[in-house]
């Protein structure tokens, strides 16, 4: 369709002129990896959040985005990144050689939770064990709450979740989870409750479409971390700034943007609940 | 009833009837062709759509990947990216290589990995011909019962098939370009039918007028008098010209052919008079030469007292008086010796010259004649007495006129004069005896011209108009 091709020929030479402007890795930048833990697409807000860490950090700050958290926590590891916004999961899988930079502090709380959701047709399911047989998104094979959390119901309800569903692919995201749900691609899938919660403040339409099931108990908020890479210097001086921005009046904006009220400090003992899902689905092992 | 009606109303009847079928097939022929070119290009263009889809699919295929596969079949169909194309695929689906749904751009309608039949009984005779048809080229499907056209793609890495995309395109979808197209072209037709329209009736009555005047002037004929018969003919060397032309002709000759007959008559009822009069005169003659000799006789012989030859002179002028009648009546061209010449004329000159001058009258004689093998009386008498009637007719001061000439062996005598002209009704007794309308004459004398002429296989004819009344006689000479 031609006009198709010209809108994406537009839109991608607009992308090479933003990418233009964006940092180079030949100016030493803070590399911070970014995954779809929150809602990646919000691209203005990030330069936005981007701007106001390099006037403070005083360096050039690149974030770099990825689809999968596995990408953006093997570049983390092999210190191609510097910190990243990872899933709890991962940060608990790698703990030795990740430290907790800051943990969003979300309606009060460093929680959150992972929702089941089905599309708003579905009128009759009320619990993950109704899905028998359907279509099931998973958001990430190394998300908790997209991928650990109905897993580990299942196994608990005495299932055996490679088998449960007839058939399951994984979304890439919350947000994308969401859309399946939605569109009625996939018959269900658990979803990043702080995702949901944004998204349904956002984009109202996509969420309208579905309807939620039900809510897990609450695990630790996904975290931002510093990699190997990282000096003792440089994480200290972004962790103060990100813990200091829930009372920035210039980062009221990004914050209500992410949705979230700031950041505060976290243990990694938070994360325990999760690393004891993954061992008893015997995932822990496998993520790499 | 169209048959009977006037040709002012069936030529642009005709036309307009032309003019209206040959636009209507003219539009309609654009249309078809339009609504078949756009069908073409928007199938053309569906189909490019389809094998760069196709492709595109290709990897999120091979890794099995539910996601970036439902991604790009939503793309094209994403209202927010494309704004309302008129022609859109209303659906996206990719098959797996058993006619089961992989993803569809509808999930809820074709929900994944259910055979393709079960969404409707349209995609299960897309099932059945995909099935039974496994194509290797991307193909439009234009199956009969469906109210889609469903573009087919193969999807092929390596010569491997992974699977098939189906793309759905409503046949309605089609309807509101076409519409557009169909309502610009009739409103184009019917700003073209109202110039040719009025143009095919303007020319039509045209065309119609000059035959319809014809017509309604020959209905004339034989109710109106083709002497008073006058029309305005149409005027040109076109079929309906010639006709005119030739109408013209008609009339013309019809006109002469009336005045031959009026003349014909004439001429019978003066040769019948004639006949008769010749019959008495001969019959009246004979006991009337009788009695004159008796009278002489008696005379002769008889001593009369005064009464009786009182008597008897009176029957002796009343007898001679007969005589003379009659012997006036019956004109006899005796063949003379004498031949008609130039003396003749002079003759004639000098005895009427006394009554020219005393009217005062202007006298115009043209005399050019040799001797003419014409006996010389008869050719006197009828000058004599066609100028003595001319200068009786002639008012004090008038004009008289005298022409005497010889053309191509026919004497011709013209005597003509001014004064009043005579009366319309009178003309055509004009040469019939004792019609005299003159107290003095004895009303023989044009009768005597006409006798003479006959005669003498001439013939004699008047005019008479404002100007002047003219006396023409023309005798053939004797070869």
């Amino acid at each position: 369709m031609p006009i198709l091709t010209r809108r994406h020929f537009i839109y991608s030479c607009a992308a090479a002129i933003a990418a233009s402007r964006v940092v180079r890795a030949n100016d030493n930048p803070v590399r911070i990896g970014i995954t779809p833990v929150f809602l990646t697409d919000l691209t203005s807000t990030l330069r936005i959040w981007q701007t106001y860490l390099e006037q403070r950090i005083s360096r050039p700050v690149l974030f770099v985005q990825r689809d999968t958290y596995r990408e953006i926590v093997n570049n983390l590891l092999a210190e191609r990144l510097d910190f990243a916004w990872i899933c709890g999961y991962p940060y608990i899988a790698h703990h030795q050689r990740l430290r907790l930079a800051a943990v969003p502090i979300y309606r009060g709380q460093p929680l959150y939770h992972s929702n089941l959701i089905v599309p708003k047709r579905d009128t009759s399911t009320r619990t993950i064990t109704d899905l028998k047989g359907k279509v099931f998104a998973y958001t990430d094979p190394d998300s908790n709450s997209g991928f650990l959390v109905p897993r580990f119901r299942l196994l608990k309800a005495g299932l055996d979740p490679n088998k449960f569903f007839r058939k399951t692919f994984i979304s890439a995201g919350h947000r994308n989870a969401i859309e399946a749900v939605s569109a009625g691609l996939a018959d269900g899938a658990c979803v990043d409750g702080y995702v949901w919660d944004t998204l349904a403040r956002f984009s109202p339409d996509i969420t309208d479409q579905t309807r939620l099931v039900k809510q897990s108990p609450s695990y630790a908020f996904p975290p931002i971390v510093a990699g190997p890479a990282a000096s003792p210097e440089l994480y200290l001086h972004l962790s103060d700034i990100l813990k200091k921005m829930g009372k920035d009046p210039e980062a009221v904006v990004i914050l209500d943007r992410l949705n979230i009220d700031g950041f505060g400090s976290g243990q990694s003992s938070d994360y325990n609940s999760i690393g004891e899902m993954a061992s008893a689905l015997g995932e822990l092992h496998h993520v790499s | 009833m169209f048959h009977d009606l006037s040709f002012r109303y069936k030529i642009p009847v005709r036309g307009t009837v032309l003019i209206l079928i040959t636009s209507f097939a003219v539009t309609a022929a654009l249309i078809f062709r339009a609504y078949d070119d756009l069908k073409q290009d928007l199938l053309a263009n569906a189909e490019g759509v389809g094998r760069v889809m196709a492709h595109t699919l290709i990897p999120a295929l091979l890794k099995d990947d539910v996601w970036q596969t439902f991604e790009l079949i939503r793309t094209p169909l994403d209202k927010e990216l494309n704004g309302q194309p008129s022609f859109q695929a209303d659906s996206i689906i990719v098959l797996n290589n058993d006619t089961e749904i992989y993803v569809a751009s509808d999930p809820f309608r074709f929900p994944m990995l259910t055979p393709l039949a079960n969404a409707s009984v349209a995609y299960e005779r897309l099932e059945q011909f995909l099935s039974s048809n496994a194509s290797n080229h991307t193909e439009v499907q234009d199956l009969p019962g469906t109210d889609s056209l469903y573009v087919t793609s193969p999807i092929i890495s390596d010569n491997v098939r992974l699977g098939t995309l189906v793309m759905s395109y409503p046949r309605a979808s089609f309807t509101p370009r076409f519409a557009r197209f169909a309502s610009r072209a009739l409103f184009a037709t019917i700003i073209a039918l109202s110039i040719l329209v009025p143009l095919s009736w303007y020319w039509g009555v045209r065309m119609a007028n000059p035959l319809v005047q014809l017509a309604r002037c020959m209905s004339r004929i034989g109710q109106e008098d083709p002497a008073q018969l006058h029309c305005e003919l149409y005027e040109s060397k076109d079929e309906i010209g010639q006709l005119a032309a030739g109408f013209r002709k008609m009339l013309g000759e019809l006109k002469e052919k009336q005045v031959l007959e009026k003349q014909v008559i004439a001429a019978e009822r003066l040769a019948a008079v004639g006949r008769l009069t010749a019959s008495i005169g001969h019959e009246i003659n004979n006991p009337l030469g009788g009695m004159l000799n008796a009278i002489n006789t008696y005379r002769r012989y008889g001593q009369l007292d005064e009464m009786t030859e009182k008597t008897v002179s009176l029957l002796e002028r009343g007898l001679l008086q007969i005589r003379d009648t009659v012997s006036v009546l019956l004109v006899q061209a005796t063949p003379t010796s004498r031949h008609f010449c130039i003396d003749d004329v002079n003759d004639l000159r000098t005895l009427i010259t006394p009554d020219i001058e005393s009217k005062g009258i202007s006298f115009e004689w043209i005399a050019e004649i040799e001797t003419l093998p014409l006996s010389a009386t008869l050719v006197r008498q009828i000058l004599i007495n066609l100028l003595l009637n001319a200068i009786k007719a002639t008012p004090t001061g008038g004009r008289v006129g005298c022409h005497i000439a010889a053309e191509q062996a026919t004497l011709v005598l013209n005597v003509y004069n001014s004064g009043e002209p005579i009366p319309k009704d009178r003309m055509p007794h004009l040469f019939e005896p004792f019609v005299h309308y003159d107290a003095e004459g004895s009303g023989l004398g044009l009768w005597v011209c006409y006798q003479i002429s006959s005669q003498l296989n001439g013939h004699i004819q008047a005019l008479s108009s404002e100007q002047e009344t003219r006396f023409t006689v023309m005798i053939p000479l004797p070869t």
